[in-house]
């Protein structure tokens, strides 16, 4: 973000575990893919068939 | 306010099934990489004894071959067209993951991303982690 000079309200973050609760708590937008369900994780859209387009369309408001 | 930055993580992500470590092992008969190579497990070790885990020849295994055999793997539905979308409307992506550079370095090349965070693997041998807990200080930077 620094380097292109943007918030964290221009970013989006994708993750599937607990490993990725920095990344996904320092983006605006944050989408968690896969089956397993993201506790502990407020505020993250859950998209469990996992499909990246699909999160990319939201991403775009397709 | 429109999304100019995606960031995703590699395995489980963009990579579906096994990690790419356990992949890559696999391909090369060396199923023990999967924890020997995983920078989890290295966890309180100091850069020495990091640098002695690893093994002998490992910087000098070329990435191709390995993330070639990692992308039988199966990469996660949509990914292609996801990229697509997003590079088309000008949306700057990035990798951020616990892998290892130069692992990460050509799925980001794969995938068109023009950033990536990752482990550090360095000329003379050290290593330079990234965390999980690090992974929102790698998409700051």
């Amino acid at each position: 973000m620094a380097t292109l000079h943007i918030t964290r309200h221009e970013v989006a973050a994708v993750g599937d575990s607990p490993r990725d609760a920095s990344l996904l708590r320092t983006a605006r937008h944050s989408f968690y893919v896969g089956t397993d369900s993201p506790e502990g994780l407020d505020g993250i859209q859950h998209y469990p068939d996992g499909n990246i387009a699909a999160v990319a369309r939201v991403i775009l408001r397709l | 306010m429109p999304t100019r930055l995606v960031a995703f993580d590699l395995d489980g992500k963009l990579i579906r099934g096994r990690n790419s470590l356990a992949v890559i092992g696999a391909a090369l008969c060396r199923p023990e990489w999967e924890k020997q190579m995983e920078i989890l497990y290295m966890r309180g070790e100091t850069p020495e004894e990091m640098r002695s885990g690893l093994i002998r020849g490992w910087s000098s295994l070329q990435a191709s071959f390995l993330v070639s055999s990692s992308t039988r793997g199966g990469l996660a539905p949509g990914v292609d067209e996801a990229f697509q979308l997003l590079h088309e409307r000008h949306v700057t992506t990035a990798i951020v993951s616990i892998s290892w550079v130069f692992i990460v370095e050509w799925f980001a090349k794969r995938f068109g991303t023009a950033y990536w965070a990752a482990v550090g693997f360095n000329p003379e041998g050290s290593v330079t982690p990234l965390w999980p807990e690090d992974k929102g200080r790698g998409l700051n930077d």
